[in-house]
């Protein structure tokens, strides 16, 4: 092992959402759509609102309402469903803790299991293609030492991103300022997208 | 995993060893944000858009999801590719490709015939539209207009939609941009109001600062009628009945006076009220009127330690020994008069908490809260929304907002103001390369009667330039049977084909912000937007095409200066302060400009910009229509209108993120809305038998509109709205710009009687400013006060 990979078992990514200011604008979806191409009709990065039945509907009767965004992507679970079910090894997780889907190494449309695996439901099944495919935070940036496209496009100080087992990281610091929480923890998959308040 | 909806020759994860960068000035896309952009080529093709870092604003670099998006502007799959004619009948889809020669060769014989026969003024120029840079580039409406100029064309001028809040500006301020502050500033507001404005959604960049001051503690008041990204953001809501904001506002007034909650000496200084009004005619009493050795200039106050009238010049804060009286009538050389001040009290007194509570549908201690929150907790910001130019009595209400604010003595304080715009300061531009050629001027009309002028034969052509009239102008219908017919050309240029194009005689592709070099300020910057990639396909830029058609119309010798040229001359301002071509090639495109002292704060000084150089709430040019203060009228259409008992919905759109103006071709946003869907209350729809997802046409006696239906409780019920930006081709049949009230009437004119008069004002205004470009805003042609019934399409 040479001495950057021992420097990447250091690394745990993850992302820390301000949900305060998020104002679900989706620049997010759309720099993802964009950086990695996504076939139309698949999103891998979602802005969900938590509110009426559609996008960008409160819930509650007029005039008392409500309505508040919830940026979705792959958890990148530390315990990662998907990863146990996956019967060609397709999906890994990285030194760094990012979980990756290779879809040269998935089976296709026969199988699925991932997408039944996934409780965040974010696994997303590519007819075209006959692929399974996710976000898989865009490693080829974070190589090059950048941000994911999602993090990079929010210009609202609503998503933070960074290593955990670095304490100065941009997301740590805002999980010791904020308290945040993953989604379903009760599934006990152990996220790494963590939410402020959710 | 190739995405099918652009060119496959992008390659969107391409790395960056290739890459080159430009700054390019976002179009804006309606939202007058105008960030600059970042593009990053690869082997000619625009790979990715980020926010081009701002100096000195580091926290303004910014781009939101439409900016991100546009990468895909020069290969969207409607992207005009050649010059084409028509052939079959106008409207019937039937084209002939033909060169540009061609193209041009026809343009200007047929310009050149008409004006023989009709005058230069019967050819309408029209443009500067939603693919350009903001106004002051040479694309962006300033090659158009040196060529109008030249030639002596008809120019529209204002804007189609944008109203109240900068005729009130005008009115109050003497000056439709200002009153607010820097949006930078907004953290020293205590609270802010948005007033009837989707800032969330339709200003990404401005509504940051609204957070952040959150964040530190300022108090975020949304007053609409719909709940919106921006009012769940808020820290308090305030569902006003649609159009009544003007009584909101006065039964505020009411109450701050009341409280004592206002600036005293503030109003005295700043305000008019102190100012005496003759109760005979409504104008300010002058010193000649009491004095014939006096001046005609001069206002007259009332001073109450002398218990005498004195002569108070304009432009003076105060007299030395005299303290103006702001309330009481008096009676002067057998006038009788109020202070202006008095008549603003009285009028509000009108709108007791009660009344106010009645007509904007709220509970009385909303009021009563609205007044201890926006009255005590200052300084206090107000940005009034665009939203409230969409209606009848736009000035009116947003004149009412500004009288209020004034009297707390915020307006040019840090922390304060109350503008329907809100920048940061913006070097100037030389303006004559692109505007005043010569002393030759074009002939103006002002937009609103652009359809009459066509009916009556005044008009015979138009050129539109990167403008979509039919998507953006009211009663759409009129225009197609009533008055496109009447034209004996119609010449659209446009880099996708739009609703005005397919009855255009000869359409020509124009290039897009990636593919020609612009100029334009923002962000106490100027920033040289430059070409990324050739231009795709045949398309030409607008300095181009104009070159090329003066070259036929004997004008050549005007436009031989090169792009770099002109943009040089540009630079060539003393606000510029050094600022050349090669520095900022030289800065990557862009550079803080030396912005004035106290740049962050509109009328820090207090001078403002009106006769009297003080905060005009009382305008006497309006006492004869009984409009000289604020009230509150109900729109000729509306729920309270007799027409609501024949059509019972109130219908209007609003932007939303996806579609700012009629920029759905952009797939990436495309598919996170992928069609247009109207908004209605599930009660509204019960009430009529109607299912979520059912087809319905809207209508009313000017159109209809079919389209499927969303249920929303963000929705006032009795109202229902759909996103501004979708084309005819969106909908199953019709179009909601046929539904919309028009301003002006072909047989009454300009249908709201002070808009006749502010327009006959501010022609002169036009006249005298230093560019054209800073026409008679504020007049808007297109109201959204609309009604309509829906039913279910079986």
């Amino acid at each position: 092992m040479n001495a950057s990979e021992e420097d990447k078992l250091k690394k745990q990514y993850g992302i820390v959402y301000d949900l305060e200011r998020c104002i679900g604008c989706q620049a997010c979806s759309v720099a993802c759509k964009i950086e990695n191409n996504v076939t139309e009709g698949i999103a891998w990065h979602e802005v969900k609102t938590v509110g009426g039945a559609h996008v960008d509907t409160p819930a509650g009767v007029y005039p008392n309402l409500s309505m508040h965004w919830v940026p979705t992507l792959c958890m990148h679970c530390k315990d990662a469903p998907c990863m146990d079910v996956c019967p060609s090894n397709a999906i890994t997780r990285r030194a760094d803790g990012i979980v990756v889907l290779e879809p040269d190494d998935c089976i296709g449309l026969g199988c699925k299991k991932c997408t039944w695996a996934c409780p965040y439901g974010v696994i997303e099944v590519n007819e075209q293609e006959g692929v399974m495919e996710k976000c898989n935070l865009c490693n080829h940036l974070v190589d090059e030492g950048k941000q994911p496209a999602c993090v990079d496009a929010c210009v609202y100080e609503a998503t933070f991103f960074g290593d955990l087992n670095d304490p100065q990281s941009e997301a740590s610091q805002k999980l010791k300022e904020k308290k945040a929480e993953v989604q379903l923890p009760e599934r006990g998959t152990d996220p790494v997208v963590f939410y402020s308040p959710k | 995993m190739n995405n099918p909806k652009v060119d496959p020759d992008l390659n969107t994860n391409a790395g960056t060893q290739n890459s080159e960068f430009f700054t390019v000035g976002c179009p804006g896309m309606g939202c007058h944000q105008n960030c600059p952009l970042q593009a990053e080529v690869v082997d000619g093709a625009i790979v990715k858009v980020r926010p081009q870092p701002i100096p000195g604003a580091p926290e303004e670099t910014h781009a939101c999801l439409r900016g991100i998006a546009s990468y895909e502007l020069p290969n969207v799959k409607t992207r005009l590719q050649y010059p084409k004619k028509r052939v079959g009948e106008r409207g019937s889809g039937e084209w002939q490709r033909i060169s540009w020669e061609e193209a041009l060769d026809t343009i200007a014989g047929q310009m050149i015939s008409i004006r023989d026969e009709h005058g230069p003024q019967a050819i309408e120029m029209a443009g500067s539209g939603s693919s350009s840079v903001p106004l002051g580039g040479l694309n962006a409406g300033g090659a158009t207009q040196r060529l109008a100029n030249l030639f002596g064309c008809t120019e529209v001028i204002g804007w189609p939609v944008d109203g109240g809040p900068f005729v009130a500006g005008m009115v109050n301020y003497g000056f439709f941009f200002g009153g607010a502050n820097d949006p930078r500033d907004w953290v020293n507001a205590k609270t802010i109001i948005i007033w009837g404005e989707n800032m969330a959604e339709s200003a990404m960049r401005d509504f940051n600062h609204v957070m952040q001051a959150q964040t530190q503690g300022t108090q975020l008041i949304v007053i609409s009628p719909t709940f919106d990204a921006t009012a769940a953001k808020a820290d308090w809501w305030v569902p006003i009945h649609p159009a009544t904001d003007g009584a909101l506002a006065l039964g505020m007034l009411n109450l701050m006076i009341e409280q004592g909650l206002y600036d005293v000496g503030y109003t005295r200084r700043h305000t008019v009220g102190p100012f005496l009004v003759r109760d005979d005619n409504g104008e300010f009493l002058r010193e000649s009127d009491i004095d014939s050795q006096g001046s005609a200039e001069n206002y007259v106050i009332w001073d109450e330690l002398t218990q005498k009238p004195a002569a108070m010049p304009a432009h003076v804060e105060s007299l030395a020994d005299a303290e103006p009286a702001l309330h009481g009538q008096h009676e002067i050389a057998g006038i009788s008069c109020h202070t202006a001040f008095q008549l603003l009290a009285d009028r509000a007194a009108e709108y007791s908490p009660e009344k106010t509570a009645e007509i904007c549908e709220l509970p009385v201690e909303t009021i009563h809260k609205l007044v201890t929150t926006y009255g005590s907790n200052r300084p206090s910001t107000i940005k009034v929304g665009i939203g409230l130019s969409r209606t009848f009595y736009g000035d009116l209400n947003s004149r009412a907002i500004l009288a209020m604010a004034a009297i707390t003595g915020d307006i040019g304080m840090p922390g304060g103001g109350a503008s329907g715009w809100a920048r940061h300061y913006a070097p100037m531009l030389n303006g004559d390369p692109v505007y005043a050629a010569d002393e030759r001027r074009s002939n103006r009309l002002h937009i609103s009667t652009g359809h009459n002028a066509v009916v009556n034969g005044d008009i015979r052509a138009m050129l539109v330039f990167a403008s979509n009239p039919l998507n953006s102008k009211p009663n759409a219908n009129a225009w197609i049977h009533e008055v496109i017919p009447k034209l004996d050309m119609l010449v659209v240029v446009d880099i996708v084909d739009t609703w005005t194009s397919q009855y255009a005689d000869i359409v020509l592709p124009g290039t897009t912000i990636y593919e020609r070099t612009d100029l334009y300020s923002v962000l106490g910057c100027t920033v040289l937007s430059q070409q990324a990639i050739e231009p795709k396909y045949e398309a030409k830029s607008d300095h181009e095409i104009c070159t090329l058609l003066a070259q036929r119309l004997d004008l050549g010798e005007y436009f031989t200066e090169s792009t770099d040229e002109l943009l040089e001359t540009m630079l060539d301002h003393p606000s510029q302060a050094g600022i050349t071509l090669d520095k900022l090639r030289q800065n990557n495109g862009i550079m803080q400009a030396q912005a004035p002292e106290n740049a962050m704060i509109s009328f820090a000084d207090k001078r403002f910009f009106t006769p009297s150089g003080r905060i005009e709430f009382y305008a006497p040019y309006l006492s004869a229509i009984g409009e000289a203060l604020p009230c509150h009228k109900e729109p000729p259409e509306g729920r309270r209108s007799p027409l609501a008992q024949k059509f019972p919905l109130q219908f209007y759109t609003g932007r939303r993120k996806f579609t700012n103006q009629s920029q759905s071709h952009l797939s990436t946003t495309k598919e996170l809305c992928p069609e247009p869907l109207l908004r209605m209350s599930p009660g509204d729809a019960a009430a009529r038998g109607l299912n979520e997802g059912d087809l319905v046409k809207v209508f009313n006696d000017r159109g209809l509109l079919k389209v499927k239906i969303e249920f929303s409780n963000a929705l006032r019920p009795g109202s229902v709205w759909i996103e501004h930006g979708w084309k005819p081709e969106d909908f199953v049949e019709g179009h909601y710009q046929n539904l919309l009230l028009p301003s002006n009437l072909p047989d009454q004119g300009m249908i709201n009687p002070a808009f006749q008069i502010y327009w006959g004002m501010w022609q002169e205004y036009a006249e005298q400013a230093a560019s054209p470009g800073l026409a008679p805003y504020g007049l808007a042609d297109q109201l959204f006060d609309c009604q309509v019934e829906i039913e279910k399409v079986q």
